[in-house]
């Protein structure tokens, strides 16, 4: 008995050596256009923003930076190098855009990397400079991998074997998943709310309406990210009010001298009201722990360099940060202005 | 003995000792108990597919006792039906281990279709099933239940797969108008939902008209006309401008050729649009790879079929026209097809006007066009609201 309680007391390591452990297996990442809050593995990230706001592009960047090695072949790109999941609910993913934009990040990264060495003298090393990049990027496309679910009952079914899937591709490739994205995961929102319930054969029985669909979402995630450690990134699409709504139409015909605009378009939300109207259930609501807002802007003079593409907004509504980011959606990617 | 048996659409619906026999039944007078279901295209019941499956499968449980059950119901309505919210009796024949003493156990958990098991937690199951005296055999029969499931999702893919998919199947296909060729970087992508939105007369079908004679040369295509503006003379028209050849025999023929390969249907509501697509579903899913394919379908216009739907009652309204608009992703991903759909435009603030079926339905489309006539000349301009390489607010002026 009393060695029992000793062996209680006995300390397995210190509290420095606990967080330098954490920070080692659970490191804090800072991905662009999200660096102002660093996110960690087993946070859940929802990105909220009108139709055409670049928030897949956003969780696009975020696969990328994911599934590049730190390393590979003397030169560094700075990624992650674990698996990534995209889970399409919107069923809109563009492999081709996908691919082009992992393309230009692994040339970038490669140019880049030349720069104070003496440049490629021979024709030879530059098709070997292209097959490396091709071999590279062959790894990296097989590290992504997606699925796309045309109903809540395929979403769910995707979720309950995403454990055995998980452990098989440890198992088979030794591949680790990272980061979980979810593009978009109020997709089946009204579909699911027109789906009247009709609960017959017993009490116990669930019926199939928002609330217990919602309900076991969230379960699975949970349950998922007790044994599959990962970063969960959803969007979400909402429609924005009066006070921030851009008509794309009036962008190119109408327009609005800036004094007659009563409201600013660079408002941040200030009170405690979100700007949208929430839809999404309690359940989903209380699971995520942060929560961004991104919205385009027709701010023109900030976009001297890239003068064909749109800038958005982020602002970041939990934790609040009491400004907002500036970035442009280009051909490498997304990249921050301000 | 009969045995009941699952069949999809109208067809055989019960099999005497190995013959297919459809009007005997009638003989046997009140001997069975017949519960039977139409659920038609008339509309009566305004709701999506899913829900009239659901319905049908409270009903089914009423009937759980009796022998033999007559169901009449469209194709789209008994198919998730007889996937997710059959009674898990049905999978006895096909899963033994779906045995009485494993059906009591989940029946008692609440548990009695395929669908009930997504919506519960089966870890709990487990850990109650561990605490039965036949705990072994019901953790296999939960792991069989959960190799079904793995079933019923589309697979995962890897990224290269992904884009060898894309590179072999998702070309791009010109319509045959300059200036929208070139604003969108070739074409109508294969595989995406574009639509086209504007006020009335700004062109919207003379440009799906346009690119209907211009695939046809080399591809099927569906059209589905829902105000009556398929016109096959302007299908010649286009179609006597590309065609070069010398003879007016041999460009008659060609003619003919080509514009037999345009199919037009015309629906005048959303049922019957349902119908229709699910009727091409079955079609493209057992036509064979040779000869000339279906590569492009036309909706024209969607707003009219939706709209009437949009207005009476608001959360399955919505849902019919998110079921549309998925079922419109489906095809055209899994069987590689590119979708034109046309909206028109509601009056919005400040007096401007916007696309309409409203904010739910900007999610569907992969991209969207806004078309407007250039006033005083022949011009028309199309501008981007969305896509998904190219920076919306890009514009360029074309003609027809």
């Amino acid at each position: 008995m009393g060695s029992h309680a000793k062996s209680w007391l006995l300390e397995h390591e210190t509290a420095r050596e606990m967080l330098e452990r954490v920070q080692a297996e659970r490191p804090f990442l800072l991905l662009p256009p999200l660096h102002r809050v660093p996110i960690r593995v087993g946070n859940v990230v929802e990105l909220a923003g009108p139709s055409s706001s670049s928030k897949t592009h956003i969780l696009i960047q975020a696969a990328i930076t994911c599934i590049l090695p730190k390393q590979w072949n003397g030169v560094s790109y700075g990624g992650l190098g674990h698996s990534a999941m995209f889970i399409d609910l919107d069923c809109r993913f563009d492999i081709s855009r996908f691919s082009e934009l992992l393309n230009h990040r692994i040339m970038e990264a490669g140019s880049s990397s030349k720069v104070g060495c003496h440049k490629m003298e021979s024709e030879a090393q530059f098709a070997r400079m292209e097959h490396y990049n091709e071999e590279l990027f062959a790894l990296c496309m097989k590290r992504f991998l997606y699925t796309r679910c045309y109903d809540s009952s395929e979403f769910l079914a995707t979720l309950k074997t995403l454990h055995y899937r998980l452990q098989k591709e440890r198992q088979a490739h030794g591949l680790n998943v990272h980061l979980l994205l979810i593009d978009s995961i109020g997709a089946f929102h009204w579909l699911d709310r027109g789906s009247s319930s009709f609960s017959l054969e017993g009490d116990n029985r669930k019926s199939w309406h928002l609330q217990n669909v919602s309900e076991a979402v969230v379960q699975e995630i949970r349950r998922l990210l007790l044994v599959h450690p990962m970063l969960v990134m959803a969007t979400k699409a909402v429609a924005l009010g009066n006070k921030y709504s851009t008509n794309e139409l009036t962008r190119s015909y109408g327009k609005w001298p800036a004094a007659d605009n009563q409201y600013s378009r660079n408002v941040t939300s200030t009170d405690q009201k979100l700007p949208y109207r929430e839809y999404m259930p309690a359940v989903w609501q209380s699971f995520v722990t942060h929560r961004i807002l991104v919205r385009d802007t027709d701010d023109d003079s900030v976009n001297d360099e890239h003068p064909n593409n749109s800038v958005f907004l982020l602002e970041w509504l939990m934790p609040p940060v009491n400004s907002l980011d500036k970035f442009t959606v280009t051909n490498t990617g997304v990249f921050i202005l301000s | 003995m009969e045995r009941f048996r699952w069949r999809h659409g109208c067809e055989e619906i019960r099999e005497k000792d190995g013959k297919k026999d459809k009007g005997e039944y009638w003989h046997w007078g009140f001997e069975f108990l017949t519960l039977c279901f139409c659920f038609g295209s008339g509309g009566q019941l305004a709701t999506t597919p899913a829900v009239k499956a659901r319905l049908l499968s409270a009903a089914l449980f009423i009937a759980g006792g009796s022998d033999h059950v007559v169901l009449v119901a469209p194709y789209e309505v008994v198919e998730p039906l007889v996937k997710y919210m059959a009674p898990l009796k049905n999978l006895e024949t096909e899963y033994p281990i779906i045995d009485p003493s494993f059906r009591k156990f989940c029946a008692s958990h609440g548990i009695f279709s395929v669908e009930d098991f997504l919506i519960h937690d089966l870890y709990m199951l487990a850990a109650f099933a561990e605490q039965d005296i036949s705990s072994e055999r019901l953790k296999e029969g939960i792991t069989q239940v959960l190799s079904i499931i793995d079933d019923m999702h589309q697979p995962w893919w890897n990224g290269m797969e992904l884009l060898e998919d894309a590179k072999r199947n998702k070309h791009v296909l010109p319509t045959g108008i300059q200036g929208i060729d070139l604003l969108l970087g070739g074409g109508i992508h294969i595989g995406q939902l574009t639509e086209l939105v504007g006020p009335s007369s700004s062109g919207k079908t003379q440009v799906c008209l346009q690119t209907a004679s211009n695939v046809a040369s080399n591809h099927m295509v569906l059209y589905i006309d829902t105000s009556n503006s398929f016109s096959p003379e302007r299908i010649a028209y286009f179609l006597g401008k590309i065609i070069d050849v010398a003879s007016a025999q041999a460009k008659n023929q060609i003619l003919q050729k080509v514009m037999s390969n345009i199919l037009c249907h015309s629906v005048f509501d959303i049922f019957a649009m349902f119908d229709v697509l699910h009727q091409l579903e079955s079609h493209l899913r057992y036509q064979d790879a040779g000869g000339c394919q279906m590569r492009l379908l036309i909706v024209d216009s969607i707003s009219l079929l939706i709209s009437p739907v949009l207005g009476s009652s608001s959360t399955q309204g919505r849902a019919l026209m998110l079921s549309a608009g998925y079922l419109l992703k489906k095809l055209a991903h899994q069987h590689n097809l590119a979708v034109l759909v046309i909206n028109h435009t509601v009056g919005g603030e400040g007096g401007c006007s916007k696309p309409a079926l409203g904010d739910s339905w900007k999610s569907i489309p992969h991209s969207r066009l806004f078309l407007s006539c250039v006033r005083g000349s022949n011009d028309y301009n199309a501008l981007i609201l969305k896509h998904p390489s190219m920076a919306s607010g890009k514009a360029a002026r074309f003609v027809i």
